[in-house]
C-alpha cells in the first residue's frame, strides 16, 4: 500500500513566511512536498471561512503562517489573527477535528529551515492520523457540488 | 422561583414606571411584554401611549430577549431619530443591551432600561415547560448597570451548571463521537435562520449566509451546509455571546444552537478574562489585541 501523504493548505504571509518558505527554496533545503502554499497579505487576512473551505474541499489539516508579534508589516494584524485562531482551534476541537490538523506558526522571512522543519512535522502529525474523513463524509450529503474554476489560458 | 404575588407587584410597578416615561415624554416607545392571544404565553409589545401602559404584563413566560429589537424597527426609527426608547430588561437581557452598546449599536443614553429582578422563566421544550439551565446557573438575578430596578432585592446564588455540564460531556467524548454527535445533531437544521433572527447580537444587515460571490457557506440544508453555517456563527458570537439562549429557543428543530457559542465565549474568558455584556466601556474582544496574548498554541 502506498504511503497515505496529506494534503495541507498553509496560509503564508507574503512579508514573512511566504520569504521564508521562498528562502528554504532558494537554500535548496528538502521537505516533503505535500503543502500547497496560498500567499496572503497578512496572517489577520485568513478568516475563519478559509480554514473551514479548506477542510471541505479535501485538506487533511491546515497550517498558517504569520509574523512574529511586534514584526507585523500591517502593526497588529498577527495580533488580532492570533485571538481569533484560538478560538477556531477550540471550536474545531470541540467538533471532533483533531487539533494536529489546525496549527499556527510565526515563521520569518530569514527562517527557511525552521519553514522546512515545520512542514516535515506538520505533514508527519497529519499522516499519522490519515485523511480526514468527516468533511468527505460530508460532501455527499450536498446536492449541487460547485465546479472547480479551470484557470483560464491566457 | 418567585411566589406570583411578588410578580404581579413588580407588574403594577413596572406599568406605572412605564406611564410615566411616556407621559414625562422621558421616551417614545416602552419595549416590554404584553397577553399573547395564547393562553399564558406572552409576546413583545410596543408601547407607545401612556395609556397602553396598562397591558404591560411581567410573570415568568416573559423569557424573550427583547434587546433583539433595538437594532430593528420600530425602535431603530426613533433611535435614529434621536428619540429614546424604553426596555424592559431581565439581568440577562441587559447584557446583551450592554454588549450593543460596547459594539457601538446603540447609545447607552439613548436607552432607558427597566431592570427586572428575575428568579428565572419557564420556556417551553419539547413539549415540556422547562427552567432553562441559564437561569440554574445565572448570575444576575439582580441586573446590573440597569436604569431603574424593579422588584425585591433577589438572594439567589448561581447554582448548578446544567449547560457547562452539557458541554462538558461533549468535551469528554473522543473526537470521533463528538463528530458523530455535532453532525448528527446538526443533520437535524433545515436552515431557517431563526437562531440568527433570535440573536439579540446578530444585528447584520447583511449576512454572510446570504453572500454568493464567493458563496462561503452552502445554501442547502445539507450536512456540510449546516455544520459551515453553525461553525461561522459560532466564531462570530465567540466572545461575544451572554448566553441567552435565544437561539436554542426559536429552533424548530431542537438544535441546542447556544452550547457552541457559549463553549467559546467560556474558553475566551478562560484565556482572556473577558466577559462580554458586563461593563459598557469595554470594548469588545476581537477588537483589542495585546501583545502579551496568550500563544502556546502556536509554534
Amino acid at each position: 500500500m502506498p504511503e497515505f501523504r496529506p494534503r495541507i493548505v498553509a496560509f503564508l504571509c507574503n512579508w514573512c513566511s511566504y520569504a521564508g518558505a521562498d528562502l528554504a527554496g532558494t537554500t535548496r533545503l528538502k521537505h516533503r512536498a505535500d503543502v500547497r502554499v496560498i500567499r496572503v497579505p497578512c496572517s489577520g487576512r485568513v478568516d475563519p471561512s478559509f480554514i473551514l473551505k479548506a477542510f471541505e474541499r479535501g485538506a487533511d489539516g491546515v497550517l498558517i503562517g504569520g509574523c512574529h508579534p511586534g514584526d507585523c508589516h500591517y502593526v497588529k494584524g498577527n495580533l488580532n489573527a492570533r485571538r481569533r485562531f484560538l478560538v477556531v482551534r477550540d471550536l474545531l476541537g470541540f467538533l471532533g477535528v483533531e487539533p494536529e490538523r489546525f496549527q499556527v506558526a510565526w515563521c520569518s522571512a530569514a527562517e527557511g529551515a525552521k519553514w522546512a522543519g515545520l512542514v516535515n512535522d506538520v505533514c508527519e502529525q497529519v499522516a499519522k492520523l490519515g485523511p480526514l474523513q468527516g468533511f468527505k463524509a460530508l460532501a455527499g450529503a450536498t446536492a449541487g457540488e460547485e465546479k472547480e474554476i479551470e484557470p483560464s489560458a491566457e | 422561583v418567585p411566589s406570583d404575588a411578588q410578580a404581579v407587584d413588580s407588574q403594577a410597578v413596572l406599568r406605572q414606571k412605564a406611564k410615566d416615561l411616556l407621559a414625562a415624554a422621558e421616551v417614545k416607545l416602552v419595549l416590554g411584554y404584553g397577553e399573547s392571544y395564547l393562553g399564558g404565553a406572552v409576546r413583545p409589545l410596543f408601547v407607545e401611549s401612556a395609556d397602553a401602559a396598562e397591558r404591560l404584563v411581567w410573570n415568568q413566560a416573559c423569557a424573550q430577549n427583547l434587546a433583539t429589537y433595538l437594532t430593528r424597527e420600530p425602535c431603530l426609527g426613533v433611535l435614529r431619530s434621536g428619540g429614546r426608547v424604553a426596555i424592559v430588561a431581565k439581568g440577562c437581557d441587559v447584557r446583551s443591551i450592554m454588549g450593543l452598546v460596547q459594539e457601538k449599536q446603540i447609545k447607552r443614553e439613548a436607552v432607558h432600561i427597566i431592570g427586572m429582578v428575575c428568579e428565572g422563566v419557564k420556556v417551553a421544550e419539547r413539549g415540556e415547560v422547562v427552567v432553562p439551565s441559564k437561569c440554574a446557573e445565572c448570575d444576575v438575578h439582580n441586573p446590573v448597570g440597569a436604569d431603574e430596578v424593579v422588584g425585591a432585592k433577589s438572594a439567589t446564588k448561581p447554582g448548578a451548571e446544567d449547560r457547562k455540564s452539557e458541554a462538558r460531556r461533549i468535551g469528554e467524548m473522543t473526537e470521533a463521537e463528538r463528530w458523530q454527535y455535532w453532525t448528527g445533531v446538526l443533520s437535524r437544521c433545515i436552515k431557517c435562520y431563526a437562531c440568527r433572527q433570535a440573536c439579540p447580537l446578530c444585528y447584520c444587515k447583511e449576512c454572510i449566509t446570504e453572500k454568493s460571490r464567493p458563496q462561503w457557506i452552502d445554501r442547502s440544508s445539507g450536512t456540510r451546509g449546516n455544520l459551515a453555517y453553525h461553525f461561522i456563527r459560532a466564531i462570530h458570537l465567540a466572545g461575544r455571546c451572554v448566553g441567552c439562549e435565544e437561539c436554542r429557543r426559536a429552533c424548530p428543530m431542537g438544535i441546542p444552537v447556544d452550547i457552541l457559542s457559549r463553549y467559546l465565549t467560556k474558553k475566551v474568558e478562560e484565556a482572556y478574562g473577558y466577559k462580554p455584556g458586563m461593563d459598557p466601556k469595554a470594548e469588545p474582544f476581537f477588537v483589542v489585541s495585546k501583545p502579551d496574548d496568550p500563544e502556546d498554541f502556536i509554534r
